[in-house]
């Protein structure tokens, strides 16, 4: 019988399939059907089936084996990690390639048999600390074994499925990671939105109570002060508007705007929003006129399309920013410019403080990094804001050139100018 | 109104001092407490409040505050004020109180803890239970000051 051959041609090409499906980013199982089905593309009237160690128990797993008849699958579903049980068994125990016929008779011999298997081939696959992390294993029905070129071919496979295995455990443990990190980014929102609810709602209700109960207070007085009336009734009135504000805000900043249409919007509406959000906080701040708005001449008129919600959003979340790192300085300033460029405008914020050490400019945008305390800072701001802009085709970064602190967002023009 | 003097008579009131970053409720308060027959004077920062209580010209009896401010937290400023000599009791009212802080404030001689909105007879009722509490600390005041 003529042996098949396998050139390295063929070898090399399957590396490059399993590397690929990697970085296609499947799942561990989809890729490891993916390089059996290969592997027995190549082989030819071979079965293939990879077994993997669990990580807490001394078991071995049947993680995929895409053409073995299903009852075969379910007998060979978890199999013990022993030298004597069957020769996937022994690979994983011994840390050696194992056969069957074997040179020198096993205890499972006549069990293989009665199954109808006349060649298996089991190669270990072992981690950086040779710890035997899975089973490579050929299943041959036929009187055919595998020729030596084919047992070289499924011996060198032993690389690949390693370096397969440990860019997708990888990758598993990132998207756990990933998928962890979005719920408690959600928490942390939510918390972040109810310290702000009760701050921004209860505290005008409380006025409202107050007045409200002046009010029943003054209805019993001799000579009621109609000028004390009319004042805390125009107090109740503006608590009213600051409650319905707020909530309005919080409707514009909690729904999923990332479907919206872009709408048309001058420039000069998003600055006054920003400037009208950001003014309770930079007046409790006692910034006063130290948070400047300037504006290019002309540039207010101008009209962008953009989800206009969510600029305003990160312009307050940089003002908000700047505001929190400069407050307790000498004497804090802050200064938003809003300046034209050739396809784009650029909105600079910049404030008093004397920029960010080079360790935390690198990790400014990441998701749940803060310098600010616990209960101020959710770590989120920057990393939202930078997805948002550039869900608008434009970019927002931190200046290090620039001597004081500054970040730039820069939003790509797609106008009907109406100047 | 960044302090208002409410009364300065010279037959001795509970004088009580006010904190809140907002001047509605600073004024409310203010209002109410004058109806009471206690005496008040308000501070819109932990810095004023401070610079008030260093000017020292009549003791106070009780501090009412919010905890959520900027620059200089309710919690941080009471925890300050706790560690001086004649420690003044305090009634913390605010929008939300972190259960973390809840310890932090009973150790800074907070007597009680109120969630806004609250209504008046209840703070008046809180304000009266705070003032007895303080009995011997207010006395100590009375005699300090120069009457």
């Amino acid at each position: 019988m003529k042996l098949p051959h396998i050139d390295q041609s063929s070898q090399i090409q399957l590396v490059q399939n399993i590397q690929q499906q990697v970085l296609l980013g499947l799942s561990l199982d989809r890729v490891m059907d993916e390089i059996c089905l290969d592997v027995e593309q190549t082989l030819r009237g071979f079965h293939c089936a990879i077994f993997v160690t669990s990580d807490c128990s001394e078991q071995l797993e049947l993680l995929s084996a895409p053409t073995l008849p299903v009852d075969l699958r379910m007998k060979l579903s978890t199999l013990p990690i022993a030298p004597d049980a069957c020769p996937i068994s022994r690979a994983a125990a011994t840390g050696q390639i194992a056969v069957f016929p074997d040179l020198i008779p096993m205890p499972y011999d006549d069990q293989l048999i009665q199954i109808g298997l006349v060649g298996v081939h089991s190669v270990p696959v072992k981690n950086d600390e040779g710890r035997c992390e899975a089973v490579f294993s050929i299943f041959s029905y036929s009187e055919r074994c595998l020729s030596p070129s084919q047992v070289n071919f499924v011996e060198s496979l032993s690389l690949s499925m390693r370096m397969a295995m440990h860019y997708t455990k990888s990758q598993i443990n990132l998207s756990r990671e990933r998928k962890a990190a979005e719920a408690k980014s959600k928490l942390a929102t939510l918390g972040e939105l109810t310290s702000g609810i009760a701050h921004e709602i209860n505290n005008p209700l409380f006025a409202i109570q107050g007045a409200s109960d002046l009010l029943t207070m003054i209805c019993s007085d001799a000579n009621p002060d109609l000028e004390e009336i009319r004042s805390l009734c125009a107090q109740i009135d503006g608590n009213v508007g600051r409650i319905s504000r707020t909530i309005r805000s919080l409707k514009a900043y909690s729904r999923n705007s990332a479907f919206d249409p872009e709408t048309p919007v001058s420039v000069g509406s998003i600055i006054d929003d920003v400037r009208e959000l950001s003014f309770r906080k930079a007046a409790r701040a006692e910034l006063g006129e130290n948070l400047v708005f300037l504006l290019e001449k002309n540039i207010a008129d101008l009209t962008i399309n953009c989800r206009p919600g969510e600029i305003v959003q990160v312009l307050l979340n940089l003002v908000n920013n700047s505001i929190d790192a400069i407050q307790s300085s000498k004497s804090p300033w802050i200064r938003i410019e809003v300046l034209y460029r050739v396809d784009a405008i650029k909105i600079v914020v910049t404030d008093s403080g004397m920029g960010l050490p080079k360790d935390i400019q690198e990790r400014i945008f990441e998701s749940f990094f803060t310098t600010k305390p616990l209960e101020q800072g959710t770590g989120l701001g920057l990393s939202i804001s930078k997805k948002l802009i550039s869900a608008h085709g434009g970019e927002l970064y931190y200046n290090p050139r620039s001597p004081n602190t500054q970040f730039i967002v820069e939003l790509p023009l797609k106008i009907e100018s109406s100047i | 109104m960044a302090s208002d003097v409410l009364d300065r008579t010279s037959d001795r009131k509970k004088h009580i001092l006010v904190l809140d970053d907002d001047e509605s409720i600073r004024s409310y308060l203010v209002k109410l407490l004058f109806r009471c027959g206690y005496t008040a004077e308000a501070a819109a920062t932990p810095k004023q409040a401070i610079q008030i209580l260093r000017s020292n010209k009549l003791p106070f009896d009780l501090i009412i505050t919010d905890i959520q401010m900027p620059a200089i937290s309710g919690v941080e400023f009471l925890s300050t004020l706790a560690k001086s000599e004649n420690p003044i009791p305090a009634i913390v009212l605010s929008g939300m109180i972190h259960p973390g802080h809840i310890f932090q404030l009973k150790e800074a001689n907070v007597c009680s803890m109120l969630v806004k909105p609250v209504k008046s007879s209840t703070l008046i009722e809180k304000i009266g239970e705070a003032l007895a509490g303080s009995a011997d600390s207010s006395l100590v005041n009375s005699a300090g000051s120069a009457r």
